[in-house]
């Protein structure tokens, strides 16, 4: 799926994204926060694994693990759907003491729409926000404006119109939004093939047609030439919700993810360090069954994985946040 | 994402470490300089049965040091990559960021992280600070790289803070006195991403050094 890309591919969406590079900020002999610098990143992580942790002892285990990055939370999305109330970004505290502990990238998630809570995280120095639906929304009819901000961020999507408008908004890195915190791949597996697939059948569309396809998709015409162009999301995409084992990893991969997110996954198993250490080999080596199966030995269990139907709440499909 | 060697002439065969990173975009800017790659993910892909390597050279992408060389370890690849990066072997290699991480004799504060450590050059990791300070810039060198800035993309990234070596190790740009693309013999590196720009150049130099160290055969024991 990465035919027409090269390394500046990413950067150059900006054009299609703001027609110029007018919010990079010249700050005495360098320019800082370019989009360049905001992708930058993501593709730094490509072929990696970020690990949720909630105690700073966490984030040295995902570390030691070989995690490219890891996401502070004060709880991880299987205990927010356990406890059921409102969940807001982390307390800086803990933020800053995870921070601390680890010398890899260190993210942090904002409700959707809350821009304060992003300020809050971005004067933190988090090296990436996550706005995101495992999070309570705080404003139902829009997303953060993310080109306000030096900090890049990262959005969840479950199909090639919602990614669009994320990156439209400033997003410099997607996700799929699976369902986290269930152990359950499926959703992850759906929002993947379903923007993989609409981006194929891009492809086989006359350019006459696009502007009517952007209209029925609800993104700019410009992103989605750049994205019919590509041959893929203008960004880095990753895959999160739901992945439990070194094989839903690996999956993801093969689907086209260029990374993956783990979240409940690690820290709700028997045994984390074994079980965060196997993924990341999984995802190095994807493609060859032969490490898959010795990695995927002896892991003990895996989280408890919960069946769609039995879900009380669907984040990804949530009438939480009316404006997708 | 080996592309085809014509039969008229055997092209250089460039080695990128795949493990994690931005491997793809490197493949591309050394396609676009005319020479084939090979992804590295497991011993095998860089040695076959009777120990020949298998490439003329290895690049180390930037992605997470910490994540590649953990990586290297367990796939057992780090002795290998050691030992042909040394005398005799000399195989070149180029590494941007965490690649020049890699590389490097010594690491502040972080000395036991596992790595080549064959450039003889102190590095800081993550010294400019959170992603919030990564930042371009323009470098410029006229000798080495001609009239045209090179253009610069840091991301969390290293500085050289010294120059081990300094016989040895050949300073070929600096930004606010700090050197930014280094080499000594057969190894070049750089603390930015020249993989992230459509530029060349400093391909086109590992390139050059390549095919001054193209060895006949290089066999480990």
């Amino acid at each position: 799926m990465n035919s027409h890309v090269d390394g500046a591919s990413f950067a150059e969406t900006e054009r299609a994204v703001n027609g110029g590079s007018e919010w990079s900020h010249l700050n005495g002999d360098v320019h800082a926060s370019t989009f360049a610098v905001k992708v930058g990143l993501a593709q730094m992580l490509k072929g990696g694994v970020i690990m949720d942790v909630v105690t700073p002892e966490q984030a040295r285990i995902a570390e030691n693990a070989g995690a490219c990055a890891v996401m502070a939370l004060e709880r991880i999305p299987a205990d927010i759907r356990a406890q059921g109330q409102v969940a807001r970004m982390s307390d800086p505290g803990l933020i800053k003491r995870i921070k601390a502990a680890v010398s890899i990238p260190v993210m942090a998630k904002a409700r959707i729409g809350h821009f304060v809570e992003a300020q809050i995280l971005e004067a933190l120095g988090v090296d990436y926000i996550d706005e995101s639906e495992v999070l309570t929304p705080a404003d139902d009819l829009h997303h953060i404006n993310k080109h306000k901000f030096r900090v890049p961020f990262v959005c969840g999507c479950r199909n090639l119109g919602e990614a669009l408008r994320r990156i439209q908004e400033g997003a410099a890195f997607i996700r799929t939004k699976g369902e986290a915190g269930t152990g359950n791949v499926v959703e992850a597996v759906r929002h993947a093939r379903q923007v993989v697939g609409e981006i194929r059948r891009l492809q086989t569309m006359d350019d006459d047609e696009l502007f009517t396809y952007a209209k029925e998709i609800g993104a700019s015409y410009a992103l989605v030439k750049r994205t019919k162009e590509m041959g893929r999301l203008p960004v880095v995409q990753f895959a999160a919700g739901g992945v439990a084992t070194p094989a839903d990893a690996a999956l993801m991969m093969q689907l086209g993810m260029d990374g993956v997110f783990v979240g409940s996954g690690i820290f709700k198993s028997a045994d984390p360090e074994k079980r965060a250490r196997a993924i990341v080999k999984a995802v190095a080596n994807y493609n060859d069954p032969k490490i898959l199966a010795e990695v995927s030995e002896d892991l003990g269990d895996a989280m408890v994985g919960i069946e769609m139907d039995k879900l009380v709440q669907k984040w990804a499909a949530d009438s939480r946040h009316k404006a997708q | 994402m080996e592309s085809s060697v014509p039969s008229e002439s055997p092209k250089l065969v460039i080695g990128v470490l795949e493990l994690q990173g931005d491997f793809f975009e490197h493949e591309r800017l050394l396609e676009k300089c005319g020479v084939s790659t090979k992804g590295i993910r497991q011993r095998r892909h860089l040695l076959d049965e009777n120990g020949k390597i298998l490439v003329d050279g290895l690049v180390i992408p930037g992605g997470e040091s910490t994540t590649i060389g953990k990586l290297l370890v367990e796939l057992d690849m780090l002795d290998v990559i050691r030992t042909a990066v040394a005398p005799p072997h000399c195989l070149p290699v180029l590494g941007t960021c965490a690649g020049c991480i890699l590389l490097a004799r010594r690491i502040r504060t972080f000395d036991d992280q596992p790595r080549i450590g064959c450039l003889e050059v102190e590095v800081e990791r993550n010294a400019y600070g959170p992603q919030i300070e990564s930042f371009e810039c323009q470098v410029q060198n006229v000798q080495v790289f001609g009239e045209e800035p090179l253009r610069a993309v840091l991301i969390r990234a290293p500085v050289i803070t010294r120059v081990l070596d300094s016989a040895r190790v050949q300073v070929l740009a600096s930004f606010r006195d700090t050197p930014i693309v280094v080499q000594q013999d057969h190894i070049l590196a750089c603390t930015f991403h020249p993989e992230l720009t459509g530029d060349t150049r400093i391909h086109r130099r590992f390139i050059e050094i390549v095919k001054q160290n193209i060895a006949v055969e290089r066999r480990l024991n």
